[in-house]
């Protein structure tokens, strides 16, 4: 078995692509730094991240592939999973062999699209269910708990959307956060005191007006539904339980 | 904000859910110096307990109401508690449950104040204090009240992307029976005036491109099913003519909740006709999306839809005709009519096959419901897809020309328990 060794760096990612192409060797496992090689590896190949080698490869990615194309492979990166890693080194190297981005009967060219839709759906999940808190000093914080690495990819949207606003949000899985100073993003691992369950700032640290605007939102969210019509199964699909405990609405301290 | 907003909050959200509408899609736009922006394909924040997407501040300015129609809960003759919002402090709602990633935007209706005219009034003075006090780029829809001027409907259009009449009840006969202070002209009115209005607004922005935009999510409706006796096809050719015309954007339909029970000219039902909606949205969508007329999902010889079978299925099987598609072969208008092919696999079946001849198996992942299609297609390695190793419904599945109409029906309607092979299971008698 051939082994890569990278710094596990989308850079490194794409040095490791450079390297394979140049050597004609491609690999059958990704490693880090630090981690133990596989029992059978046979050859372990260890790559420097060069940062003219990973430009000269996305550079001909960008021009190979469509905007899906790349989509799907920067989403396939913030799974975060090796085995995902490699698959992004098989579908470049099925590129470059002359298979099409679109030939969806391929297994590595579906499985890479399905992929990227799954990581497009949990960004999408950010975007419905972050809840914002207003702090005590005027600014808005939420916390998350995702499956996979999104807040980069979706935090412009927010910074679009809130532009007149100071927040923050807090990826408590990764324990880092970015926040928005009404100019630009930092990034920061000091998380205000909260609740890991629930998401909830601790309520010394609440606006004065919060606690009323999380009242009214929950009545809102109860008298909205027809009863007559109760679909709980519906409910759960759209919404799945794992976000339950960090919504507003669905964390009960204000129902009737 | 003071406590007592709360109060009127669950009185308000109460008295306008059963209004269907809550999509926040249709419009883009960036975020110009101050709040907010719009998501084109629209974002739903949350769902409630009937499974309901809740996207926007869905809520009345009043409840108070002149008129008395039949199938309402906030009629002029029910005794329920009655609110009014003042449009200071919905706007400042609104802007505080945005502000938190609460909703997309407002969706304001209200009960008929006074006059229609003065209640259009009251409404767009909430949409005017968003748009310019607040400087607030999110989605707003708002109903336009029957029977308001076409002066103000275009003014609301300004404010609003999207703007909406409800036309309730189908036929006039049944409205004018039901809702007596309405008729069709009062809401076909205001339709019609939207649709102008969207039209001026196109070609005055070619000229300029700076012209503010009028309604650019577009106009929708909605009817409700069931509270009157009109019948599927009837529902079905409106919509489609609704869609053509006045190029609505959505329609939709409201199963109807037996709410005023007392009132005699109401059908006596015992729960919303749930499956019935279900159905005829699913109609809806094979108008949008999949190239179907009206006359062909229901017309004089089939009524009602199918209940037990969606539409685009008992289509198929009143039309084998059409059938076996060859999904390497015909073209994309086909393989769209496939039960169990939706558009997004369609276009997926189209551009790879031009990379290679599919099989029953690259079909399965690329998301075809195989338990509907098989007895619709040919593809690689065989007239029928059974032959690659599929056992589908029962022990010779093929074509729906070999089996007949029938039996595909039967085959596709039994539900046979399956019993996990790993659990023990012992056959008992049952006592006699």
């Amino acid at each position: 078995m051939i082994v890569f060794a990278y710094d596990q760096t989308f850079e490194g990612l794409l040095s490791v692509i450079f390297e394979a192409f140049r050597l004609k060797i491609f690999p059958e496992a990704l490693i880090g730094p630090d981690d133990n090689p596989p029992l059978l590896a046979e050859r372990i190949i260890n790559v420097e991240t060069d940062e003219e080698k990973s430009e000269r490869v996305w550079l001909g990615l960008e021009k190979k592939l469509s905007s899906y194309g790349i989509r799907h492979i920067i989403n396939a990166w913030f799974t975060e999973k090796p085995a995902n890693h490699e698959l992004i080194i098989r579908y470049v190297k099925k590129i470059y062999s002359g298979i099409s981005e679109t030939n969806f009967a391929d297994p590595d060219v579906l499985a890479l699209k399905q992929l990227s839709f799954t990581v497009g759906r949990e960004k999408e999940h950010v975007l419905q269910f972050v809840r914002f808190q207003k702090t005590i000093d005027g600014w808005f914080f939420a916390a998350i708990r995702p499956l996979f690495n999104v807040l980069p990819l979706v935090v412009h949207f927010f910074v679009d959307r809130f532009a007149d606003q100071r927040f923050m949000i807090f990826d408590l899985n990764r324990a880092f956060g970015l926040y928005y100073d009404l100019e630009t993003l930092h990034q920061t691992d000091q998380c205000p005191p909260v609740d890991y369950q629930t998401g909830r700032l601790q309520s010394d640290y609440l606006a004065e007006d919060e606690t009323i605007y999380q009242e009214a939102w929950t009545k809102y969210f109860e008298s909205i539904a027809i009863t007559e019509r109760a679909n709980p199964r519906l409910q759960l699909s759209y919404m799945p339980k794992r976000f339950w405990p960090m919504l507003t609405e669905k964390q009960q301290q204000f129902s009737k | 904000m003071h406590r007592d907003v709360i109060k009127k909050v669950e009185i308000l959200a109460d008295a306008a859910k059963y209004d269907v509408s809550c999509s926040s899609s249709g419009v883009g736009r960036a975020n110009n110096g101050g709040l907010g922006n719009a998501a084109a394909w629209g974002i739903c924040h949350s769902y409630s307990a009937d499974g309901r997407c809740i996207s926007l501040l869905k809520t009345l300015l009043s409840n108070y109401c002149l008129y008395d129609c039949a199938y309402c809960i906030n009629r002029r003759s029910n005794d329920i508690p009655r609110a009014a919002f003042t449009s200071r402090e919905l706007a400042e709602l609104t802007i505080e449950f945005y502000r938190r990633n609460y909703i997309e935007g407002l969706f304001l209706s209200s009960g008929v104040l006074k006059s229609a005219d003065y209640t259009m009034e009251q409404m767009i003075g909430v949409l005017k204090r968003l748009r310019n006090e607040h400087r607030f780029n999110g989605y707003i829809h708002m109903k336009t009240i029957p029977g308001a001027s076409d002066d103000l409907v275009r003014q609301a259009g300004l404010y609003a992307d999207r703007l909406s009449v409800n036309i309730e009840i189908p036929t006039e006969e049944n409205l004018k029976k039901l809702a007596p202070e309405k008729d069709h002209q009062s809401v076909y009115q205001p339709i019609k005036s939207i649709q102008e209005g969207i039209a001026e607004n196109r070609e005055d922005r070619k000229k300029f491109r700076s012209t503010p935009r009028f309604t650019p999510a577009g106009q929708s409706t909605q009817m409700i099913i069931g509270a009157s006796d009109e019948r599927d096809n009837r529902i079905l050719s409106l919509s489609s003519s609704l869609y053509e015309g006045p190029k609505l954007k959505r329609v939709y339909y409201s199963g109807f909740v037996p709410v005023n029970e007392y009132d005699r000219r109401l059908p006596q039902i015992k729960a919303a006709p749930l499956v019935r909606e279900n159905r005829l949205y699913q109609a809806d969508w094979l108008l949008r999306f999949y190239d179907f007329t009206a006359e062909e999902i229901a017309n004089d010889q089939y009524p009602d839809l199918d209940l037990e079978l969606d539409p685009k299925l008992s289509w198929a099987i009143r039309h084998p005709e059409w059938f076996p598609v060859d999904v390497n072969r015909d073209d994309y208008q086909r393989i769209l009519r496939i039960p169990g092919v939706g558009v997004k696999t369609a276009r997926l079946i189209v551009m790879a096959r031009r990379r290679g001849r599919l099989r029953a198996e690259h079909l399965t992942k690329m998301g075809v419901i195989m338990k509907r299609a098989v007895y619709f297609i040919t593809c690689e390695g065989g007239a029928a897809p059974s032959s690659g190793g599929l056992k589908v419904g029962g022990p010779a599945a093929a074509t729906i020309n070999e089996l007949g109409p029938a039996q595909v029906r039967n085959l596709l309607l039994s539900k046979k328990k399956k019993h996990d092979p790993r659990q023990l299971w012992l056959p008992f008698q049952d006592a006699p």
